[in-house]
């Protein structure tokens, strides 16, 4: 009996997985859409924009379209196109394309008509400037051990940051923190005989603000982490709220690096600073970031999929424009008491 | 002499006892008490029996003729000459013609209820419909009336009007449950033997109720029969299941015990058919001993356990000989052994201890002192052994994963019946919530020979407990003017504290019903709630991973406001009608970000899910027919529920369908007793398919560096609708009397026409090659739909006693 009623569950359970396609939609059927992106930086001159066509299922790169960017009503300036190539291994010779670069100034309140054109196809997008946000500043407080943080599981130091932000009373901010470390090589007379500057990220877990939970260590192994540092107001509106951060070094290394320690020469010493922005942001591109972070975090169908945020006329794709207030924080010609001296290679230094 | 006689008569006496089953001594909850007045067109004066079979009622001074009466039970009227309070205790007779019962006031649910969107499973129908696998199912019966929704086909899951799964506040005998399900979703933890009662509320809810924002769904179950010994035994095709019911002392106290467990010794060869090395079983146990000290006091003391557990167990051997490779068992040259076992371990266990005490007439209270735990473990280990020229070198790896919550609930409630216009109903309820969300550890053990290489433990998560202090009093008065216009006004105050932040929540409730002659009437009802705990579940089947956590200091109760409106006609012959309209708004609901997930870890949740607002508004028409031998309904449902959350976390910002919107939803439930040998019963449902997101193209996005890349382009949440799911099951249900008792076998067959229904879809993507150049021709992407349960006949033996 008990074999007889367990062959007629299998049975019925044999024909549990039915399998039927519902439909199946062909993205070759979608028609080309230009996918226009750029992130204007209101401290810069040279801006970067980006042209794909999304047809089909694919976004291919866009290498001659028309671009242009025109300020408050202006004359357009034209984008230009960066290609080119290098060798790579092998003797291969690798083509690159960075998009198109815009040279143009800009300031806070400005409206920036970003155009794209190619073939028949063409996208625009009008963003404003927004203002700074009010005075930050920021301090240096303490080098500290970071217990196992290394790619080898090592203990490193790190320098650990206390940043004041001033908040715009009055309006919904939106923020994002970043970080420029440079390091020099001087003379024994002052003199700077190279410089090497890169795009720092800060380490910021032990800050509430920047992670409201406490986050643990499968947290990071999934990637769920607020990497770029994006925070709103809403804790500190009107006021000022200061981020703990640390500088986090680990995979501090770039194709200058070997050229510029090669260098040294005797009587030659070190300096750095650190320039600390926070760039105010709109509310969309606040979202769009956040996209972007959930992006990476995506475990496919226990996930839902990531919606980005747009504003493209005609097409696909975000604009944006960030206005940053910037602190920089000059190192001491000598290290503090007690501290390595300034090489980047110290941050590679294993505790003993 | 006239002023004498006048005085007696404006004197009030109130009538107060239990009312109970005549076989069983089972009290019967909403059984109706009516005064028959003789003058024509006098205000109804009538009374209800509350959930424990308690009823009091003030009927003037004098000669007075009353009637008792219950669904599927013999009226029962008695001349009474009042002179004093008094204490009547009536026993009615079960009836074989299932009747109407006589009109009453204050019903709790039902037409003639001041409730909006309330309403009661019948036990006639719970004990008739067909039933998947032989397994009658509580939650699956409610899926059939209207604005109730279940997720996938076969599952338990409940959705009423637009809320969430988690937005039911599901109370076992007062207790709310966190883990309703078995069998990730297909059979609810509810015995269908212990229940006495299901009592749904989804528009108006009365004060007393609180803690979630879409429904109420009050399960009572049996006490016991104080007379003699009954029992029952049920084999169905995945389950047994056992009731025994009995008086320890006759008259004064009772027993009842119910069981069930899933017969792993059936299962499992199902599992090994499809090579699957494990095993799966459940069981539900449900106890409750009811001792009566006076006709004022009796004491109920009950407990549920109930427990699923999955096991897989996987060995293998790969032992080998170094000249020839082959294996030799532990005569090998090299010894080398893998075993890995996972136990899933989840479930229930809840004890209550109830006193019941009347306070005179007027006034009886309950207190109820409960314990409820939840818990859920899940255990991995793993072991590499390998023993080589006498060498014995080992690698176990343990990972333990554990969450659980333990409620302490303490509450009184008081039914107070001052004037028979009134009957107020209040109290006071603290519950003491202990969420442990997630503890985790992983440890690394290798040893060779004597020699540990490595000894690691490491914990992975937060492992915060979150402690939650929940107080809520409330007060409600049903009250009646005249004959056509009774109220419900009350106020619920909840407080929460967690992480030293106080949450207060004065939610006001109202309802109202007008009678307007000819058995039509109107309600109106508002209601606010607020709920303190969320369901963290990444996936639309009930899993065990899923977690139960608290609002913190950061996440904000979530409240709902809701208004409906409601015309009834009560049109006789056992045929009641009702169309009635929703509106509801949510506040602080909560949902996924894009791209978040709680798989695996739950710490830092607050950062995964987005507070936003949602709204849900429809209107549900229901077409019942309660007495006779045909009995059952039609319910349709439409209905409309959406979600925004303006941190632009979710779908940019904007409106978007909720996964579980439904436009239409249509229920039909029959029942037909041909005679006391055989009843049939047929159910059909159909409803539109929930929303998707897919993905139709690709398109570039800039990183913070300027870094393009290519990723999947989605131009809305929900924006692909499923297709519909709709349908049939058939029962019979063939009874013997027996020398002692009674036998049924139960024949049902599920999903009669075969109709193979989305119950899960998921998306990949597809490409389309030429044949000849093997060039791709197109790509998109294919949503694939798996029915679960296609057609599917089973069966179940019960034998009463």
């Amino acid at each position: 009996m008990r074999r007889y009623i367990s062959m007629i569950l299998a049975a019925a359970f044999a024909t549990v997985s039915c399998e039927n396609i519902v439909e199946e939609i062909w993205s070759s059927d979608n028609e080309a859409i230009l996918v226009l992106n750029a992130q204007l930086r209101q401290d810069e001159t040279s801006h970067r924009i980006f042209v794909n066509c999304s047809h089909g299922g694919r976004s291919e790169t866009i290498q001659d379209a028309e671009v242009s960017v025109s300020v408050n009503g202006g004359v357009p300036v034209k984008g230009v196109p960066l290609a080119y190539t290098r060798e790579g291994f092998g003797g291969y010779t690798l083509e690159y394309f960075d998009g198109y670069e815009v040279t143009v100034s800009l300031s806070p309140g400005d409206k920036v008509d970003v155009k794209a054109k190619w073939n028949s196809l063409s996208a625009s997008a009008t963003v404003e400037v927004p203002d700074a946000c009010g005075v930050i500043s920021a301090v240096d407080t303490a080098m500290v051990f970071v217990p196992a943080g290394g790619e080898d599981g090592q203990d490193y130091r790190s320098r650990q940051y206390s940043i004041s932000v001033q908040d715009r009373s009055g309006e919904n901010n939106y923020y994002m923190l970043s970080f420029q470390e440079t390091f020099y090589r001087i003379s024994p007379t002052g003199k700077i005989l190279a410089q090497m500057t890169n795009e720092g990220a800060f380490d910021s877990s032990a800050d509430h603000l920047l992670h409201p939970m406490e986050t643990s260590l499968l947290d990071d192994i999934l990637g769920d982490d607020n990497r770029y540092n994006i925070f709103t107001d809403e804790m500190f509106a009107g006021s000022s709220y200061t981020l703990k951060v640390m500088d986090s070094t680990y995979g501090f290394y770039d194709e200058n690096w070997t050229m510029f320690w090669d260098d040294f020469q005797e009587g030659d010493y070190y300096s750095m600073d650190r320039v600390i922005r926070v760039y105010t942001l709109t509310f969309d591109e606040y979202v769009y970031l956040k996209s972007i972070i959930a992006a990476n975090n995506d475990l496919g169908f226990m996930t839902e999929p990531v919606i980005y945020a747009e504003n493209v006329e005609g097409g696909l794709g975000f604009v944006t424009a960030m206005t940053p207030s910037s602190y920089t924080i000059k190192f001491p010609a000598e290290p503090y008491e007690g501290e390595p001296p300034y090489t980047a290679y110290r941050y590679y230094e294993k505790i003993i | 002499m006239v002023a004498a006689g006048a005085a007696a008569f404006a004197q009030k006496i109130t009538v107060s006892g239990y009312i109970t089953d005549a076989k069983s001594g089972e009290s019967l909850i909403g059984a109706g008490v009516i005064y028959n007045n003789p003058v024509q067109g006098a205000p109804l004066v009538g009374a209800v029996s509350n959930n424990y079979g308690y009823y009091t009622l003030s009927l003037p001074a004098g000669e007075r003729s009353v009637t008792w009466s219950f669904l599927g039970y013999a009226d029962h009227t008695e001349t009474l000459y009042l002179r004093r309070d008094t204490v009547i205790n009536v026993h009615l007779e079960p009836s074989a013609s299932i009747k109407e019962a006589v009109v009453t006031a204050r019903k709790e649910a039902g037409l003639n209820s001041t409730n909006t969107g309330a309403l009661e499973v019948p036990q006639s129908v719970l004990e008739t419909m067909p039933a998947l696998f032989g397994e009658k199912d509580v939650l699956k019966s409610l899926q059939f009336l209207p604005g109730v929704q279940g997720g996938s086909t076969g599952s338990s899951g409940i959705y009423v009007r637009g809320g969430g799964p988690d937005e039911n506040l599901i109370l076992l005998d007062d207790i709310p449950l966190y883990g309703v399900n078995h069998m990730f979703g297909i059979f609810s933890v509810f015995t269908p033997e212990a229940v006495k009662k299901v009592t749904l509320f989804k528009g108006s809810f009365p004060a007393r109720y609180g803690g979630r924002l879409s429904s109420v769904i009050d399960v009572r179950t049996n006490d016991g029969n104080d007379k003699e010994f009954h029992g029952l035994v049920s084999v169905g095709m995945l389950s047994d299941r056992v009731h025994l019911e009995g008086p320890i002392v006759k008259g004064t106290t009772t027993f009842s015990v119910s069981g069930r467990v899933l017969h792993s010794f059936l299962f499992t060869p199902i599992l090994r058919a499809f090579d699957i090395p494990a095993n799966y079983y459940f069981y539900d146990l449900n106890g409750k001993i009811a001792h009566k000290f006076s006709n004022g006091d009796r004491l109920i003391a009950s407990v549920y356990h109930g427990r699923d557990r999955f096991l897989v167990k996987y060995e293998d051997d790969y032992s080998y000989n170094y000249d020839d490779y082959n294996y030799r068992g532990s005569d090998s040259d090299v010894v080398r052994k893998e075993s890995t076992n996972i136990n899933v371990d989840w479930g229930n266990t809840v004890g209550a201890l109830r006193w019941n005490h009347a306070f005179g007439s007027k006034l009886f209270a309950n207190t109820t002192l409960a314990y409820n735990h939840y818990e859920m473990d899940v255990d991995l280990t793993y072991l590499d052994y390998t023993k080589e020229k006498g060498i014995e070198t080992q690698q176990k790896m343990d990972v333990t994963y554990d969450s659980g919550i333990n409620d302490i609930d303490f509450k009184m409630d008081f039914d107070y019946n001052p004037v028979p216009e009134h009957l107020v109903k209040f109290g006071v309820e603290y519950i003491h919530h202990d969420f442990r969300p997630q503890t985790a550890t992983f440890s690394e053990k290798e040893t060779v020979g004597k020699e540990t290489m490595m000894d690691t433990t490491m914990n992975m998560s937060s492992g915060n407990k979150l402690i939650g202090h929940e107080v809520s009093l409330y007060i409600e008065d049903d009250f009646v003017i005249g004959q056509r216009l009774s109220f419900n006004p009350g106020l619920h105050l909840g407080y929460f504290r967690t992480q030293g932040k106080n949450y207060f929540s004065p939610q006001p409730r109202f309802s109202g019903r007008l009678d307007i002659g000819g058995g039509v009437s109107i309600k109106a009802s508002y209601a606010r709630m607020s709920q303190y705990v969320h369901l963290l579940a990444s996936t639309d089947i009930s899993l065990p991973t899923d977690l139960w956590v608290p609002i913190t200091k950061d996440i904000k109760p979530e409240t709902a406001d809701q208004f409906s409106l409601g015309t009834y006609w009560d049109a006789g012959h056992g045929w009641e009608l009702s169309l009635e309209g929703y509106y509801k708004k949510m506040n602080n609901i909560l949902e996924y970000k894009d791209g978040m997930s709680v798989l695996i870890t739950s710490s830092g949740w607050e950062d995964k899910v987005a507070m936003g607002e949602g709204r849900a508004y429809g209107m549900e028409l229901f077409i019942q027919k309660k007495t006779g031998n045909t009995t059952g309904w039609l319910g349709y449902t439409l209905a409309k529920s959406d979600r925004r959350f303006p941190d632009g976390s979710i779908n940019r910002g904007e409106w978007y369908p909720f996964k579980y919107d439904r436009r239409h939803d249509i229920s039909l439930v029959v029942n037909h007793r041909f005679n006391d040998r055989i009843d049939i019963s047929g159910s059909w449902k159909f409803f539109t398919g929930g929303v998707t997101t897919l993905t139709t193209r690709e398109f570039t996005v800039l990183d913070v560096n300027n870094n393009p890349r290519e990723v999947d382009y989605v131009s809305s949440r929900g924006n692909y609708r499923l297709p519909p799911t709709h349908t049939l099951n058939l029962g019979v249900n063939f009874h013997k009397k027996k020398r002692h008792g009674e036998r049924v076998w139960n024949i049902s067959i599920y999903n009669v026409y075969n109709n193979l229904n989305p119950d899960f879809v998921y998306k990949e993507r597809a490409a389309e090659y030429d044949p000849v150049t093997y060039r791709l021709k197109r790509e998109g992407v294919r949503v694939t739909k798996i029915t679960v349960l296609p057609l599917l006949p089973s069966f179940s033996y019960t034998r009463k006693f």
